[in-house]
């Protein structure tokens, strides 16, 4: 994501990584590290000890997991959230055996997140900074 | 004269003091009060928070509309 982040720098999206035990292994730490790694005021970090976001978007997303992860969504500027999450307007993931979306292509998700910024029923947002 | 602290004296001088102070000062801190109890608490670049409740992203998700949001869940190991 950092790629894509460096690539697209307007401050009209904001990010939300959210890191979930799969592995186990050193949670805490590896957490905490990674985040420090990649400092950017439109990131949120959120640990999920207990895989509370990848369970939820997995009952939305259905990649036939118990837990949905390495999966990477963009809602647009009007989504909103009511009782569950909504569909993602686009999302990839790098996930073996998963067919409903495509495969992390960093390119492609890139001309999407900016397709999100230009879309204009987005009438509040400002041009994108490129 | 000796000034005797009593409520008959008292009273003019909480109206004065009233007068005298800036009404501005007044509202002003009651804005600095409000301001402190209705602003989410400043996350720092990089901190990570603790998910506790799924409302936690859901209040989050739901402030930011009007942006274009990115999420992503991954393993960190």
């Amino acid at each position: 994501m950092q790629k894509v982040l460096k690539e697209v720098s307007d401050d009209r999206v904001t990010v939300y990584i959210i890191w979930d035990p799969i592995f186990g292994g050193k949670f805490d730490n590896e957490t905490k590290k990674l985040s420090s790694s990649f400092p950017d005021k439109r990131i949120s970090y959120f640990k999920d000890p207990d895989s509370l976001a990848g369970n939820l978007w997995e009952r939305v997303l259905k990649t036939e997991r118990e837990i949905a992860w390495d999966v990477y969504l963009l809602y647009g500027a009007e989504a909103q959230w009511d009782k569950e999450p909504p569909q993602p307007d686009f999302w990839m993931h790098q996930l073996g055996g998963v067919t409903i979306a495509p495969h992390l292509d960093v390119e492609k998700f890139t001309e999407e997140l900016k397709g999100l910024l230009n879309k204009p029923g987005s009438k509040d947002l400002k041009k994108v900074k490129q | 004269m000796k000034l005797r602290w009593t409520r008959k004296n008292l009273i003019p001088l909480v109206v004065l003091a009233f007068l005298v102070l800036p009404s501005y000062s007044v509202s002003s801190f009651a804005e600095q009060k409000k301001d402190k109890q209705t602003k989410p608490p400043v996350i720092k670049a990089g901190q990570v928070i603790e998910l506790r409740k799924i409302d936690q992203l859901k209040e989050a998700f739901q402030r930011d509309t009007g942006k274009v949001r990115l999420v992503t869940i991954l393993s960190p190991t």
